[in-house]
């Protein structure tokens, strides 16, 4: 389906001043069918757990702020899904947010990168050590071990476990 | 639909179509004894019929026989998901409820009428085939995969074919699952522990919001009771656990009612598994039920390509259900259906039995 197929088929039974709404983030930022697609399913599902209107959301003033704002349309619609997915999960947003948190607060430096999983699902965490030496080698795995120590990956894999 | 079911507590098609030379055949006839006043319309080829829309191919039931298979392995088990070794025997396809997450309105969407196979014997002779060929084994085998066991069984009378034979076999048991209480016909046999029948549960809050046509929770309980003093086995399956405002008040009343009707030593075993919706089954229930809450809670796509609850989430609420499980009834088998090792080791604390193990130990219930 085309863009406009899409929005016609899911917007039939919206108010005139959702389509507006719409049609106008349509219009800055520009989605894929694709995007678009997403973005409608997400406005149903926090429609249908708040039992308001699909077009509610949009009113949020950060989504309007950045439809609004500077840049380019893809970056703009980059930094709008994410807002509206934090809308739309907000549990998951959050404990994804927390789960951030402490990877950096683990501060392992340029050589070792934390990656947690993809939407928190799997429960495993990739660590990768960039060394160009033994001596490198032996930094990163000494301060993996004082975060071990003191806690602090015990705490990241614990945000992963249960919510 | 739902109001003609309750009424009678039978499934009462608008229609039945008899595909031609199986006028005849015993589940015929006896779906035109017990539903005489249904129009019958014999039909020259079940393929002609047209598709029509998914909820009124359900009031339409189609008699014909199964030309293929009987007997597949449960797909459960693909895809990284810890597996229980379960074997599916399909009788019928399509079912006369209308949960809002089964998946049988993707898998079946073009099905113009709900069957039910006129040859259970070739079926049970495949099953035969499969027992005796392997003695040493012991089988799990359900008949819910496709259709809930029990829902035509007032009118087919299906079960008095499939009881007294697994009541006869020794290293097989048979499963069957449903949303109903239809056990009338159930109640005058004696499966000689070897029948287990389960029902789907969740909380009433739940079954209003996502189960629509199936009986009551208290029918059921009564159903169960009725079951488990004519000495069969009882099987529980809290799956899906629907997360829903008060869902852990739900499922802790839920599973002391069980508790309540059946004493423990009657259930064979529990299981646990989150909603999953497979990205065509989202579309559809979109398209069916706008606005449906199952849809809005917070699920991503898993491993297999189904949506779950995220991965935090759903282990909470497996480890809150298991805690009320293992409380209410101590020592009864408890296991997790469509999820990876992983989860299953953070539930439990220890990885899941390889699939032969574990199916070996639910199969000695």
């Amino acid at each position: 389906m085309t863009r406009d197929e899409i929005l016609a088929a899911r917007t039939a039974g919206w108010s005139a001043d959702g389509r507006a709404a719409l049609a106008f983030i349509v219009e800055r930022l520009r989605p894929s069918a694709h995007h678009l697609g997403d973005i409608l399913d997400w406005l149903d599902d926090i429609a249908a757990r708040e039992g308001a209107a699909p077009e509610a959301a949009l009113g949020d003033a950060e989504l309007r702020a950045i439809a609004a704002g500077g840049g380019s349309a893809p970056e703009r619609l980059k930094r709008w899904k994410e807002r509206l997915r934090r809308l739309r999960y907000p549990r998951l947003a959050a404990r994804e947010a927390a789960v951030a948190e402490q990877v950096r607060a683990l501060a392992c430096g340029p050589a070792v990168t934390v990656t947690p999983p993809p939407a928190l699902e799997g429960g495993v965490v990739t660590i990768t050590i960039r060394a160009r030496s033994a001596h490198e080698l032996g930094d990163a795995v000494e301060t993996l071990r004082q975060r071990l120590a003191r806690g602090d990956v015990a705490r990241l894999f614990a945000l992963l476990d249960e919510a | 639909m739902d109001a003609r079911w309750y009424e009678s507590g039978v499934f009462v098609p608008e229609e039945v179509l008899i595909e031609r030379g199986c006028e005849e055949t015993p589940i015929a006839r006896r779906c035109r004894e017990r539903a005489p006043d249904v129009p019958v319309r014999v039909i020259d080829d079940r393929h002609a019929l047209v598709s029509q829309d998914f909820a009124a191919a359900k009031r339409r039931l189609l008699l014909a026989p199964r030309r293929g298979a009987f007997l597949e392995h449960c797909p459960a088990g693909t895809r990284g998901m810890a597996c229980c070794n379960y074997l599916v025997l399909t009788f019928a396809s399509n079912c006369p409820m209308d949960c809002r997450y089964c998946f049988l309105q993707d898998y079946l969407a073009d099905a113009p009428a709900l069957t039910a196979y006129v040859n259970p014997d070739d079926a049970l002779a495949e099953v035969g085939r499969l027992l005796d060929a392997h003695p040493e084994r012991r089988f799990r085998i359900g008949t819910g995969e496709l259709a809930d066991s029990l829902a035509l069984d007032p009118l087919t009378g299906l079960s008095r074919d499939l009881v007294p034979f697994f009541a006869a076999r020794a290293n097989a048991l048979l499963e069957l699952k449903t949303k109903t209480d239809c056990v009338d016909d159930l109640v005058t046999m004696d499966p000689r522990e070897r029948v287990v029948v389960s029902w789907s549960l969740a909380p009433a809050a739940a079954v209003r919001v996502a189960e629509a046509g199936t009986a009551p929770l208290p029918a059921r309980f009564a159903a169960m009771r009725r079951a488990a003093d004519a000495g069969y086995k009882i099987g529980i399956h809290l799956d899906p656990l629907i997360e829903h405002d008060g869902w852990e008040e739900g499922y802790r009343d839920l599973v002391q009612a069980i508790a309540s009707a059946v004493p423990a030593e009657r259930v064979a075993w529990v299981s646990m598994g989150a909603l999953r919706l497979s990205p065509a089954l989202r579309t559809r229930m979109r398209a069916r039920f706008p606005g449906t809450p199952l849809l809005a809670g917070e699920q991503i796509v898993a491993a297999d390509g189904k949506w779950r609850d995220f991965q935090p989430l759903r282990v909470g609420m497996y480890r809150n259900v298991r805690r009320c499980v293992e409380e209410a009834l101590p020592r009864v088998p408890l296991y997790l259906c469509m999820e990876t090792p992983d989860v299953w080791e953070r539930v439990f604390g220890t990885a899941p039995l390889r699939d032969q193990e574990l199916g070996a130990v639910l199969a000695a219930r």
